[in-house]
């Protein structure tokens, strides 16, 4: 059974990895939005895992860390995950879909993440990444190791959502308190694990296949963002269309003119009809013309009268020519295994454990050419840019296309 | 130099992106055109076809103009200029008058009356228009008329192609022409001297698009049943060939542009190649894939031309060019530009050098000189119509004459 055939109807799990995760599981199962799907938080750190209640709760790296979380050391954080990778794998076995939660940026979320991401992978499973930028205001530093932890993350997950918290703030106002926003981005993340999940679990009117949600979901890897709606009464389509577009989060809908790639779920009752779902897609169709939609509807007995419209929007960031992205080359539990960051690939082969912990702590995250950094026009840099259509036509066209230059 | 032989010469200056052009030519009794000389000097100061820097543009076309001078023996004092810029827009607008006459007899002044009346359109305050180039005229809603004069109705309409653009940067290259010091007979849109000078009126009877890629800009203009029909400037050209493959393989500009013309092509090589060359002394040889170059040349190449077909197809007028497209401009010389291109647009590409009357030299025949040769043309296709005695009437009368008419412009 290939692995698409697994995911329809059968088990999925959602993974919380590192605080940010955590709450993002915890969030869900709270509202009870994700029936049939169990949550798993993994924390490095005892006190992080202390304070969650609901769900499967799993200490990463006890021996390591002592319990004591990463501090923000993403090797440290990974070699966490490799530590324990029994446990991971037992939690990850015979699952079809897993939504991996992670707020970038730590040291667990954005090193074990991946490594998860990838053993889940490895035991079959379908691997929907979920996850957020650091706020601009938590410093350069994470800001960095997030770019590079995101480079990681979507070589060994099938699809990433990205969410760059920064795009919150217009969310929650100036004066919201921390934990306000970070409240936000947990919510925004369950609404977009939601509608995945409808579109996959439920009972569905246009049938959207996993490889038409990858595909929506940044088969170019994009940045995106989840905006969700919802009305009932007599013109609820078009009303909840405008409730979406209404969210602070769309700019005025101008997220969805430069869009490359458009997820629409639309969910309803049992009464919900064709009709309906084709206006929530024209309307989307309408403010994104250079989009490629994806549509999928789905129903929800639970809905009743409701009918909720949600959008993942992708903005298109150049694909990258995969870096050698550092997988141990053989895991065995109970030994940490170096590895070799790309900054750092060209210095060190295989270093012995202790060195490598070494030489990761001394390096600085160089990721000055990731796609999150501002495309360069080079020589045009001064002058007016020929914008056609939204584009910036000085960029080249390889890098606005995302072809990677490869021999 | 005699006032009569003055009156016979014309000289055409286009200041591109890269170099800047002049094309002298006398024209004979018959209004046919002899080009007598031709100069090119490397362009400073001009970026994506407008002026940035004026002390040094200045200076390039000083330098063009004084090898000209050498070369033909004339002194330059008039010119026809090109301007190009991605400022400039068009459109398309109908004008319509009452006939005047009491019979409904349509004169030559209700002529002048709907075609201004057809200019008379809104476009931004800070833009002026450029032409307002006769499409076709309409007598009480019968349309395909190209001469409407003595023909009777109540109702006369005219279609004009409105081109315009942003007055101050129009006003930059006046300026820098004027400063070394030169005379503006007129300023003509590069897309529409390129078009007359690489298209036969059989060609514009059939409908052609003309593409003039140069160094910063391409200039696109559509002609069908020899009417100029749409026209287009997109601020993309050579430049941003080069810039990408500066980029892309991470050399520098100058090298980029080597590797371009030396080396590149926008069809993909079938068998990787290497393209090794060295660098100053104390480094390294350096490899490059040609594989690479080309793609990153076919990636811009094709996503410009597939803009323009984008740009034509939403309008309608795909489907009729019979005569097919005309590439022209320096990047024509891009290998295997022309399959490409057939590729994009699915008709007949044709790489097209300026066609010329007596006396041109071999030098002419290459598509870098094609606005500065049609500069030259419309001079002559203007000034037949204001010289004899260039009183209003005689000059309408006159253009209803000639197959040129069609496309004439006013200001």
């Amino acid at each position: 059974m290939s692995r698409q055939e697994k995911a329809r109807g059968s088990r999925m799990k959602m993974i919380g990895v590192g605080d940010a995760g955590g709450q993002v599981v915890e969030h869900i199962l709270r509202a009870g939005w994700l029936p049939g799907v169990e949550g798993v938080v993994f924390n490095t750190d005892a006190v992080g895992l202390g304070r969650m209640q609901l769900g499967e709760r799993l200490a990463l790296g006890r021996s390591l860390t002592r319990g004591l979380g990463t501090g923000g050391d993403m090797e440290l954080g990974r070699r966490a995950a490799v530590h324990d990778a029994d446990e991971v794998k037992a939690v990850v076995a015979d699952v079809a879909l897993v939504f991996l939660m992670v707020g970038l940026g730590g040291g667990t979320g954005g090193g074990a993440g991946p490594e998860i991401a990838r053993m889940a992978r490895d035991c079959g499973a379908m691997v929907l990444g979920m996850a957020t930028l650091p706020f601009s205001f938590e410093g350069e530093r994470r800001r960095q190791q997030a770019a590079q932890q995101l480079e990681m993350l979507r070589q060994h997950a099938d699809a990433v959502v990205v969410i760059p918290n920064d795009k919150l703030l217009k969310l929650v106002g100036d004066d919201a308190t921390a934990l306000e926003a970070f409240r936000k981005c947990d919510e925004v993340m369950a609404i977009g694990a939601r509608a995945v999940w409808q579109l996959l679990a439920r009972p569905a009117l246009i049938h959207l296949d996993f490889a038409a949600l990858r595909n929506a979901l940044g088969g170019q890897h994009g940045e995106g963002v989840v905006v969700f709606g919802e009305a009932t009464g007599a013109d609820r389509a078009t009303q909840a269309v405008e409730a979406l577009l209404a969210n602070p989060l769309m700019e005025n809908g101008q997220i969805l003119g430069r869009s490359e790639r458009v997820l629409v779920s639309v969910c309803g009752g049992k009464d919900l009809t064709l009709g309906e779902v084709q206006k929530c897609a024209s309307a989307v169709k309408r403010i994104a013309p250079r989009a490629q939609i994806e549509l999928g509807a789905a129903v929800d007995e639970d809905y009743g009268k409701k009918l909720s419209v949600t959008i993942v929007a992708s903005t298109a960031v150049p694909a990258r020519k995969p870096t050698p992205v550092p997988v141990p080359v053989a895991v065995t539990t109970g030994e940490a295994q170096p590895t070799v960051r790309p900054a750092e690939r060209s210095a060190a082969g295989t270093v012995p454990g202790a060195a490598a912990r070494e030489v990761s702590a001394k390096s600085r995250p160089k990721q000055g050419e990731l796609p999150l950094e501002k495309r360069s026009s080079g020589r045009f840099e001064n002058s007016e840019p020929t914008l056609w259509e939204g584009e910036n036509l000085d960029v080249p066209t390889y890098v606005r296309k995302g072809v990677a230059l490869t021999g | 130099m005699g006032l009569f032989a003055r009156e016979q010469i014309v000289v055409g200056l286009e200041v591109g992106t890269t170099k800047v052009c002049v094309v002298v030519a006398e024209v004979l009794e018959n209004h046919e055109l002899m080009i007598i000389g031709s100069a090119l000097a490397p362009s400073r100061g001009v970026r994506k076809g407008e002026i940035v820097e004026m002390e040094a543009a200045v200076q390039s076309v000083q330098e063009a103009i004084t090898r000209a001078e050498d070369e033909t023996g004339v002194e330059i004092h008039t010119v026809y200029a090109a301007v190009t810029g991605g400022h400039i827009r068009s459109f398309n607008n109908r004008g319509n008058v009452v006939v005047t006459r009491d019979d409904g007899e349509i004169g030559t002044q209700d002529i002048n009356n709907v075609l201004l009346n057809a200019k008379a359109v809104s476009i931004p305050v800070d833009h002026a228009i450029i032409h307002a180039i006769r499409q076709r005229f309409f007598v009480d809603g019968q349309d395909g008329i190209q001469n409407p004069v003595g023909m009777f109705g109540t109702k006369l309409e005219a279609d004009v192609h409105v081109i315009h653009g942003l007055r101050t940067r129009l006003h930059n290259t006046l300026r820098c022409i004027r400063q070394v010091p030169l005379e503006i007979k007129s300023i003509v849109v590069s897309s529409f001297a390129s078009a007359l000078a690489v298209l036969t009126p059989e060609n514009q009877q059939e409908g052609a698009l003309v593409i003039d890629m140069g160094g910063g800009v391409t200039d696109y203009i559509l002609f069908r049943e020899g009417i100029v029909e749409h026209s287009g400037v997109l601020a993309v050209g050579g430049d941003h060939v080069t810039n990408d493959i500066a980029l892309g393989l991470k050399v520098p500009i100058n090298r980029a542009e080597r590797l371009k013309v030396e080396h590149g092509s926008v069809l993909m090589p079938d068998t990787e190649e290497i393209i090794r060359y060295k660098r100053e002394v104390g480094l390294p040889e350096l490899e490059l894939s040609r594989r690479q170059l080309c793609r990153i040349m076919n990636l811009r190449i094709e996503e410009t031309l597939t803009l323009i077909r984008q740009d034509v197809q939403k309008r309608g007028f795909l489907d009729y060019l019979g005569a097919g497209v005309f590439l022209t401009g320096g990047c024509a010389r891009t290998a295997g530009i022309q399959k490409l291109a057939e590729g994009v647009f699915g008709c007949p590409v044709t790489l097209a050098y300026s066609r010329v009357a007596p006396g041109t030299g071999t030098v002419m025949e290459s598509p870098e000189y094609s606005t500065a040769v049609g500069l030259v043309r419309y001079a002559v296709s203007s000034q037949r119509d204001v010289a004899p005695m260039g009183g209003w009437s005689t000059r309408w009368n006159r253009m209803w004459q000639t197959a040129w008419d069609r496309i004439r412009t006013f200001f």
